[in-house]
């Protein structure tokens, strides 16, 4: 497997997420449990979900249309907050009409419950060599 | 400036990711609550632009912010959008949020993230589960 910490983003690194490139279209995420993602009543912040489907459904569409992929716009469910060990983050790309992708992404425990789901809108920027 | 209760703020001193991200909250004279970030280099992504796990999280605190002082116990985030409607990389940014549903068990409540020129950079709401 390719490691992929810090190539991805400073704010995905601040917040101590290690990705791991899988066979398309899956990353396998490692969350160290850092005291600082929690929340006062031991939950995972909700941000923290929504910042691993952003860069996990972006880091995606850029792979596959060699574009920077910006986001429009998520949607996001989150289904349990209590913290884990391991995530995987799956994402499906629905649909592609010009300039614009749309995906959805959901993240799994280790045991592959779903913890949170999204779909987006992101808009593809040519990657200049 | 109105008096701020401590004892309803205490749980934003102790979240630890709200800290870490550097979210402050103000009270802004004649006007609601406001969470507050000064953007920096760590909350950048690949583009240099404002990541959107930013966006997502200041208006997730923002509208926890708001519910928890109205309800005075915790909430859960069941469901956010978050539509992103301008770039940004550098300078202050803030966040204001406005119940539009107050049940018992549940609450609606959409947000705002404003720049330092009143420029509209995101747009989102969430429905919260109350946890009582």
């Amino acid at each position: 497997m390719e490691e992929t910490k810090s190539t991805i983003s400073s704010f995905f690194d601040y917040l101590g997420f290690i990705s791991e490139e899988t066979d398309e279209p899956t990353f396998d995420l490692e969350l160290p449990l850092n005291p600082f993602l929690l929340q006062d009543d031991g939950t995972v912040h909700p941000g923290v979900f929504a910042t691993m489907l952003d860069i996990m459904m972006g880091a995606t569409i850029s792979r596959q249309t060699d574009s920077f992929a910006t986001t429009i716009s998520l949607n996001l469910h989150y289904f349990d907050l209590h913290p884990r060990n391991k995530y995987t983050a799956e994402t499906t790309i629905l649909n592609r009409e010009g300039k614009y992708v749309t995906a959805d992404g959901v993240i799994y425990d280790e045991h592959q419950n779903q913890i949170a789901k999204a779909s987006g809108t992101f808009k593809l920027n040519p990657i200049k060599e | 400036m109105a008096a701020v209760n401590e004892a309803k703020i205490a749980w934003f001193k102790k979240n630890s990711f709200i800290k870490h991200i550097g979210f402050e909250r103000l009270e802004r004279e004649g006007k609601d609550i406001v969470v507050k970030l000064s953007i920096d280099a760590k909350h950048l992504n690949i583009q240099q632009n404002l990541h959107g796990g930013v966006h997502a999280a200041m208006l997730d605190t923002i509208q926890t912010v708001a519910l928890r002082s109205v309800y005075e116990t915790g909430v859960t985030a069941m469901n956010q959008n978050v539509h992103y409607l301008a770039g940004t990389n550098s300078g202050v940014i803030y966040a204001t949020a406005k119940i539009i549903q107050q049940g018992y068990k549940i609450a609606a409540v959409e947000s705002e993230i404003l720049d330092e020129e009143d420029r509209l950079i995101a747009k989102g709401s969430g429905v919260y589960k109350i946890n009582r």
